[in-house]
């Protein structure tokens, strides 16, 4: 399931390959990614957003349960996981994350993205 | 929660717009409703009002609606002999009467609505159930047509808008035909030619 901030967290963690403690990538560093996910989804998809005066913004990692469609959870690993891969990493390729980035925008923006 | 005609239409509409989520839907179906009511006059209601033979002229009486919704525009007016009352309603629920009335009287204006605000708990406006049961598909291309117009979302598609608003645009000019003639079959059947829609070709 796809719910919560420690959802969307333990999902990122899986693409990024970073499940066992000592992190790679701090709780800090993927909330950020997700809170920047938001911006950019209220950019690409204000839809996403009606009644909501405020994008949301996630301060922790726990069951805090994170306010989207069920149809577009998915697309927020995407970019957490292309957001967190854009540092410069010995392990990662900047490619990857724009690809991880763009498959976001795709999957917002189009249907078969 | 919704109608079962409600929910058929938006379970249609969700059919034909991959990855479209309820509240978008919710709001665009409100839109569209406005247009074909305000376009249509298919949903009437009578209102009563006293005036009296010393009130002057340019008298403004203020009439409201029953029915949850906003007055769009003065279809009749009659006294209490159904004689037609000359008058003018430029602002929603304001009647002016033309002529002065020579006896106190009972009149009534009959006027068409469109929704108003969403006021049950699901976010729904209210609208007789019947116009949707009869016009539930044109409405239905209304719908569609204007989530489709919207820029850069899974389903936007232009073209296929452009055909969908040409539908509804049709059911929204035969609905006002009906009001017009109370749903009269073999009433008066000429319609002006669609073949000269100026509208269609913009």
């Amino acid at each position: 399931m796809l719910d919560t901030v420690a959802d969307y967290v333990r999902e990122t963690r899986t693409l990024l390959q970073d499940n066992v403690p000592p992190y790679r990538y701090t709780d800090l560093e993927l909330l950020s990614a997700l809170n920047m996910g938001m911006l950019q989804a209220r950019k690409l998809r204000a839809d996403l957003f009606l009644g909501v005066t405020t994008v949301p913004t996630y301060v922790t990692v726990d069951a805090t349960a994170v306010a989207m469609d069920q149809q577009y959870r998915t697309p927020f690993i995407y970019f957490m996981t292309g957001h967190a891969q854009l540092r410069d990493e010995e392990d990662t390729v900047d490619s990857r994350a724009a690809g991880f980035i763009g498959k976001f925008t795709a999957q917002l923006t189009t249907v078969g993205g | 929660m919704a109608s079962l005609d409600l929910t058929r239409l938006l379970n249609n509409a969700r059919v034909h717009l991959p990855g479209a989520i309820d509240s978008n839907l919710q709001l665009e179906l409100f839109n569209v409703l406005n247009d074909f009511f305000q376009g249509s006059n298919i949903w009437q209601e009578a209102i009563s009002f006293q005036v009296k033979a010393a009130d002057l002229l340019g008298t403004v009486y203020s009439i409201e609606n029953q029915s949850i919704a906003s007055m769009v525009r003065l279809i009749s007016l009659a006294n209490s002999a159904a004689l037609p009352v000359s008058a003018t309603m430029a602002v929603p629920g304001d009647i002016i009467l033309n002529t002065k009335v020579s006896n106190d009287d009972m009149l009534t204006a009959t006027v068409s609505l469109t929704v108003n605000d969403p006021t049950t708990k699901d976010g729904y406006p209210e609208f007789p159930s019947w116009t949707l049961n009869k016009y539930g598909t044109g409405i239905l291309d209304g719908l569609i047509g204007r989530m489709m117009m919207q820029p850069a979302k899974p389903w936007t598609n232009s073209q296929l808008a452009i055909f969908r608003t040409r539908r509804f645009n049709g059911v929204v000019s035969q609905a006002k035909f009906e009001a017009l003639h109370k749903s009269l079959n073999n009433g008066q059947t000429w319609r002006f030619p669609q073949s000269f829609n100026a509208r269609r070709g913009r």
